[in-house]
């Protein structure tokens, strides 16, 4: 393999990287804002 | 490989991690449709064993708890009979733990899988969720401790509690129990995650979090041992409770209606036996605000329950002989004697039911 080739193939590895990354965040983010919609309505009404 | 050459390879790296392009565009897509479809593929199964330990909130989590442990009594291959305690914060705190009762059981000759499945408040709509996790084929007896405050829910609170469930439970029976009781069923996927989401979105951070720790949430099954309260918080929790009486005939009605129904579907199964027993209730707390005329009524409406459906009823503190001095509050025990003597005359009784029953 020449060096650009290694070069591409790192490029595309980042790339990966980062959309891995990003997804794995945005799941993240995505429960974090339901459980805190849902977790006032599941404290909320404990206390009847 | 010369240095040049490291730094146009890491320069390499470092632009495709840090420009937005087609690759990680696609990456992210594939990633978020991954991690979607597993989280859809999570079923009931997952929340047994050592993922139990992580989902409790905190230590007084009980209806994560009790609904891991309603379906580790669904899907256990365990044959011994089950004895299942159900129930609010009262009865869970007037009874011993599951090893130690079991222990103490099997002092008195039975061999019995305890499953405590008490929570905080928990209601007549919520004591059916749990029960319908215990296989038909197993025999056991089922304990539901009861008090005149279990009665004072409203149509309006239950109805939220089949909209927004506090127990990760959610089946289609509970469906048909709701319209029985002419509520709203909520519609159903049959997809685990889809129908607990409630249950399981406040709780997916911090489980993962202390997944990736190792370490498990640490319970406190009694939170009012060794407590005791003061005049000012007295008059406050009893003048907080009494407001649950506000049309008690009407609610009581109600709600008896739905205890009938669960001792029905009890005695419907030749191989399960069903006791009521009567959760601690201070002395104190009927002299200020409930008064004996008023809780004398709930008792006379219980023995005709228990007479009706042929079903025992149990007034476990008054055979305990429990004091003032043994409640945190209006019904809670706050120390361990309490809780031993409380939980003795229950297994006393326990032991002469199941006996019986065996023999005939």
């Amino acid at each position: 393999m020449n060096p650009e080739q290694i070069a591409k193939v790192l490029r595309h590895t980042g790339a990966v990287f980062q959309g891995a990354v990003i997804g794995v965040l945005l799941v993240l983010a995505i429960i974090a804002l339901l459980a805190t919609s849902n977790a006032v309505q599941l404290f909320r009404y404990q206390g009847f | 490989m010369s240095a040049s050459e490291f730094r146009g390879y890491l320069n390499a790296f470092w632009g495709g991690l840090t420009r937005v392009s087609w690759a990680s565009l696609l990456t992210t897509v594939i990633v978020l449709l991954t991690l979607g479809a597993s989280t859809l593929a999570i079923g009931e199964k997952l929340l047994i064993g050592r993922a139990a330990s992580y989902i409790p909130l905190h230590g007084e989590d009980f209806y994560a708890l009790a609904t891991t442990e309603a379906l580790r009594m669904e899907h256990s291959a365990g044959s011994r009979p089950a004895l299942v305690l159900l129930g609010g914060s009262a009865t869970n705190e007037s009874l011993a733990e599951a090893s130690e009762i079991e222990r103490m059981l099997r002092g008195a000759g039975l061999d019995m899988e305890v499953f405590r499945l008490t929570t905080q408040r928990q209601n007549l709509i919520e004591s059916f969720a749990l029960l319908e996790r215990l296989p038909d084929d197993r025999p056991a007896m089922i304990v539901l401790g009861l008090g005149p405050s279990r009665f004072t829910w409203t149509r309006a609170q239950l109805q939220k509690t089949i909209r927004f469930p506090r127990l990760g439970l959610r089946s289609e029976f509970l469906d048909v129990v709701s319209r029985e009781l002419a509520m709203e069923p909520v519609p159903q996927t049959g997809l685990y995650v889809l129908d607990n989401f409630n249950f399981l979105i406040p709780r997916t951070l911090p489980a993962l979090g202390r997944y990736f720790r190792g370490t498990s949430t640490p319970i406190n099954r009694f939170p009012n041992n060794g407590r005791v309260i003061d005049k000012e918080e007295w008059v406050t929790r009893g003048e907080q409770i009494m407001k649950r009486w506000a049309n008690y005939n009407r609610k009581f009605a109600f709600n008896a209606d739905l205890l009938t129904l669960i001792i029905r579907r009890v005695n419907s199964n030749p191989r399960w036996e069903m006791v009521l027993i009567e959760h601690p209730l201070n002395p104190a707390f009927i002299d200020e605000f409930l008064g004996w005329e008023r809780y004398g009524n709930f008792l006379e409406r219980m023995e005709t329950i228990s007479t009706e459906e042929r079903v025992p009823f149990w007034r476990l503190h008054v055979e305990a002989q429990l004091t003032s001095e043994d409640y945190f509050d209006w019904a809670h025990v706050n120390n361990d004697q309490a809780r031993d003597r409380c939980t003795r005359v229950l297994l006393d009784h326990v032991k002469d039911v199941w006996m019986s029953g065996n023999e005939s």
